[in-house]
């Protein structure tokens, strides 16, 4: 009884503020400082409680950019185990979902989606701060659905 | 034996901001005793991926080294091919590679100050300055057409023109924001946290920089006189016609390095307005040839944000046969490395920021006591917690 | 007066190409050659130290079975920027280190020997998995022309 409302609670916490890491699997720094202008003054999704946390097992919302190189792809699959459930992957940036410019590259091990679960894709090189904005509060959404 | 893993970019070999790159601090107590870094997480191979493009689609990989200094990318790539096919940009070009080089810089040193001022647990601060950079973007987005991603130099010259108006535009807002960053540097100047997390910590003395071979703001703060702006004599951009003066710094301190790009980025300003108010007319591109001859050979040397970049090529006719790009985080990741030995575990991220890299990457640290043998991760977090206790005993 | 021309055809063949100088010199004499800059640079400036050490960059040159070397100079003092070129054989390349005249030589040459697979002899510390990622064999040097994954 306690546990279903205390669960409920938990997951209305989370989907209203959910608690990011990001995860740089090769990315050139575009999409990073993006990301990071999407959480700062200008837009401010701190001030509903969405914010960026160091470690994986505080985190709802696992944001990835870049090509996963040989040597992220298991820190990546590491890292989304380590994330507690219900959780939520957003890949940022053209690389991310395809591999871009970077296609081709010798070290590139594959696309975000192969490796684990992509909620959302944010298409650009690098998408506006406007756009990721956008596919964190849908991720936030979904996290309530789960 | 000490493990510090920390996201840490890398392009070819590019450690900046926000990527996995992996240090190893070696610590004896509190201080550390050595330091080995590990660069190999964000290696792409973009050094093979340009010998398969041609130059026009190199263009597009070279501004994808790295995401924050990408024009400096761009220029240093679109050099070396220029200087193998034998051409030069038009007088106007020159000038707009100037301003757009430059509004890079200042956005840039922005991101280093607010990183360095959130490391020192100054958030307020570090909210400004962000503030500040996306107005900056915005002026960068009005000139060249992107928000980070540009290209905006091509090979012959550059991609569209500056107008009157945006060129008022410019002038006014750098104006304005002239006054703010004077206010930031008395800031770091004279507030006594910044000084007690900043002065005499890192410290580099000038031959061992030159030695170890620092470059840009982080050799500068050392007093080695050396910017590739004023020293090399190149004929794609006009740095030659465009005033500057060349900050350099005796304290060789953390501080000295962040104050010397406070100064440079007033430094940015000036050239801006004075490139703007000097801009020749004429055309901004002439047609350039799809090919350089073979075996030609061309060297972009560039003042990046973070010191000196070199681009190397040697051509194949329509693409290169090599192309080699040193950047200049790879030139100073040795030296940084060796500018945290002697110092504290509570003093890695402030030495760590110093020269410009990156700061999530401070996630995960892993200690090794070299006495004891045991391990410990510490977060960054803890780190800045450590920094408190040690300031508060 | 300092003559750059003239201690540069001491060290090796010397041309003048565009803004910058190119000294080749053979492999063995590479380590010479640099303290004879070292040396110079010291005798115009200040300290012995006054010499920039850029890069190296490593050309793979399957045709001529060498693997040629440049390596990146840059005096402090008048800002002149020297190349010095040489050429190791393909099938056993191996180069003495710099490191102990350049310390800041330590990466670059990992670097290399990382891509490429140049022995630097007298190097602290030579790592393979440097750059390329650690499923790579011991053996694979992504910037070898005739490499293929």
């Amino acid at each position: 009884m306690g546990g279903t409302f205390s669960l409920s609670l938990a997951r209305w916490a989370r989907s209203s503020s959910p608690w990011l890491l990001h995860f740089n699997a090769g990315a050139c720094n575009g999409c990073d400082i993006e990301v990071l202008s999407a959480i700062c003054p200008n837009y401010d999704p701190e001030r509903v409680g969405v914010l960026l946390k160091p470690s994986p097992r505080h985190a709802d919302v696992l944001v990835v950019t870049g090509i996963v190189t040989n040597q992220t792809k298991d820190r990546l699959i590491r890292i989304y185990e380590q994330m507690p459930e219900p959780k939520a992957v957003v890949a940022v940036g053209t690389c991310a979902i395809s591999g871009g410019v970077f296609h081709d590259a010798y070290n590139r091990a594959g696309s975000v989606k192969d490796f684990v679960p992509v909620l959302m894709e944010v298409p650009g090189c690098p998408p506006r701060p406007e756009k990721i904005v956008e596919a964190l509060a849908i991720a936030a959404s979904k996290l309530r659905e789960v | 034996m000490s493990t510090f893993t920390m996201l840490l970019p890398f392009g070819p070999q590019h450690p900046m901001l926000h990527e996995p790159a992996h240090f190893k601090f070696e610590v004896d107590g509190e201080t550390v005793v050595n330091v080995t870094p590990y660069l190999n997480y964000v290696h792409r191979g973009i050094e093979k991926l340009l010998e398969n493009r041609t130059y026009v689609q190199g263009l597009y990989v070279a501004a994808r080294v790295c995401g924050i200094c990408n024009p400096s990318h761009t220029n240093a790539f679109v050099a070396a091919i220029e200087e193998a096919m034998g051409i030069e940009p038009p007088p106007r070009a020159k000038y707009l590679r100037v301003v757009t080089q430059e509004i890079h810089r200042i956005q840039s040193h922005l991101i280093l100050l607010a990183v360095a001022a959130e490391e020192m647990g100054f958030n307020s601060l570090f909210m400004l300055i962000w503030r500040d950079r996306e107005r900056i973007l915005r002026l960068i987005e009005g000139i060249t057409g992107g928000r980070v991603m540009q290209s905006y130099d091509r090979i012959g010259g550059v991609y569209r023109d500056i107008n009157d108006v945006l060129a008022e535009r410019v002038i006014k807002e750098l104006s304005e924001m002239r006054e703010r960053i004077i206010q930031y540097r008395k800031v770091f100047s004279e507030d006594p946290i910044v000084r007690r997390r900043t002065v005499d910590i890192g410290v580099l003395r000038t031959a061992e920089m030159v030695r170890l071979g620092g470059v840009g703001p982080f050799a500068r703060a050392s007093a080695v006189d050396y910017d590739v702006r004023r020293d090399h004599k190149s004929i794609h951009v006009a740095y030659d016609e465009v005033p500057f003066n060349v900050i350099t710094r005796d304290e060789c301190d953390v501080w000295a390095r962040l104050i010397a790009r406070v100064d440079e980025v007033l430094e940015c300003i000036n050239m801006i307005e004075y490139a703007l108010k000097h801009m020749p007319s004429g055309p901004i591109r002439y047609r350039a040839p799809r090919a350089a001859p073979k075996g030609a050979e061309g060297i972009g040397r560039v003042e990046a944000p973070r010191g000196e970049l070199i681009h190397h090529t040697i051509s194949d006719g329509q693409r290169p046969y090599r192309h080699r790009i040193r950047t200049p985080s790879f030139a100073n990741v040795f030296p940084a490395a060796k500018a945290h030995i002697g110092y504290s575990i509570a003093d890695i991220p402030m030495i760590y920021v110093s020269w410009d890299p990156c700061f999530s990457c401070l996630a995960r640290v892993t200690i090794v006591d070299v006495k004891s043998g045991t391990a410990k991760i510490v977060s960054g977090d803890e780190l800045r917690k450590e920094a408190r206790r040690r300031w508060e005993k | 007066m300092w003559d750059l021309q003239s201690l540069l055809s001491q060290i090796g063949e010397v041309r003048r190409v565009g803004w910058r100088w190119e000294v080749r010199v053979p492999p063995e004499k590479i380590s010479d050659s640099v303290s004879k800059l070292l040396k110079a640079a010291g005798m115009m400036a200040s300290g012995p130290q006054d010499l920039h050490f850029a890069t190296i960059v490593g050309i793979d040159k399957p045709d001529a079975g060498e693997i040629e070397l440049v390596y990146h100079f840059m005096f402090h003092k008048n800002k002149e920027y020297v190349l010095i070129r040489t050429s190791v054989k393909r099938d056993n390349p191996e180069v003495a280190s710099i490191t102990s005249v350049i310390p800041g030589a330590e990466m670059n040459e990992n670097e290399v020997y990382d891509l490429l697979g140049v022995r630097f002899i007298g190097h602290p510390n030579l790592r393979k998995p440097f750059m390329t990622p650690e499923n790579f064999r011991s053996d694979e040097f992504p910037l070898r022309k005739d490499w293929r994954r």
